[in-house]
């Protein structure tokens, strides 16, 4: 009966961790002084390559924003995933079933810290003071 | 009457350990990822150790000063306990800021976190990676 139990709560939590999702990776390093490959015009698109730091400065603030409401959207959601989890572990497991990964919030935020590490590549090129 | 018993057991146990520390944290360094190989270091014992407090961390790139790559830290901040506070940024930062004090370095660049939630180790969990850099002028 324990053993059984046992099970439960270890597939629980198992399909629980397939869920999870670690921090988006960082660039590779084109901005120290031992950097192998240093930024050229060839990074960039051309309309980047035509943007002011002011217009880049805004550019980080408008992904700041954008992602503060995907990020809000997950913490809300965390409560509800976290109870329900442990009725899953303790006594219920379909109760797993109405935990929600967010997926779709999770793409959208590594969308958006794909085009914040090109802003602060395009930051660095066009020596846009930090 | 079996099962009511492992439940205030469970209960007993949750609340026993919630009166520990409220997270637990786990690192973990990648020296100088596209960093020409040289540059492959383990903290300079000639250079002025930085505490920990001073270090700055930021999620954007240090561009009016040249730095040298020392190495990519990851920290994962863990609640303990279902009853905990969730990890939040702040504590995220102190612990990049602890690895990097380790390694010698001025400052975390390009710092991003991720909320991961429950996991089969975790009632919640926030994970942060930042560039350990150091100045060179």
């Amino acid at each position: 009966m324990m053993l059984r139990q046992i099970a439960i709560c270890a597939t629980a939590s198992l399909l629980l961790a397939v869920c999870a999702l670690t921090a988006p990776s960082l660039p590779p390093d084109r901005s120290s002084v031992n950097a192998t490959h240093s930024l050229s015009e060839s990074d960039f698109e051309k309309q980047d390559l035509a943007l002011s730091c002011a217009m880049i400065k805004d550019e980080n603030d408008g992904i700041r924003a954008e992602a503060n409401k995907f990020n809000n959207a997950i913490n809300k959601n965390s409560k509800n995933n976290q109870v329900a989890s442990s009725i899953a572990g303790v006594l219920f497991l379909p109760a797993v079933l109405v935990t929600k990964q967010n997926t779709a919030e999770k793409e959208n935020l590594n969308a958006l810290q794909l085009r914040f590490n090109n802003s602060q590549r395009l930051k660095r090129f066009g020596d846009c003071s930090s | 009457m079996n099962s009511l018993r492992q439940i205030l057991i469970l209960t007993f146990c949750s609340l026993f350990i919630a009166g520990c520390s409220s997270s637990w944290s786990t690192s973990n360094v990648d020296n100088s990822p596209g960093a020409k190989p040289a540059a492959v270091s383990a903290p300079d014992s000639t250079a002025p150790q930085k505490l920990a407090q001073d270090i700055i961390v930021t999620d954007e790139d240090i561009t009016n000063r040249k730095y040298k790559t020392l190495g990519d830290i990851s920290v994962t901040v863990n609640k303990t306990t279902l009853f905990h506070k969730d990890p939040t940024p702040a504590l995220v930062n102190e612990e990049l800021r602890k690895e990097a004090a380790k390694l010698g370095v001025d400052a975390v660049v390009l710092l991003r976190y991720r909320s991961i939630g429950v996991s089969a180790f975790s009632w919640g969990s926030l994970d942060g990676k930042g560039r350990a850099v150091r100045f060179t002028e």
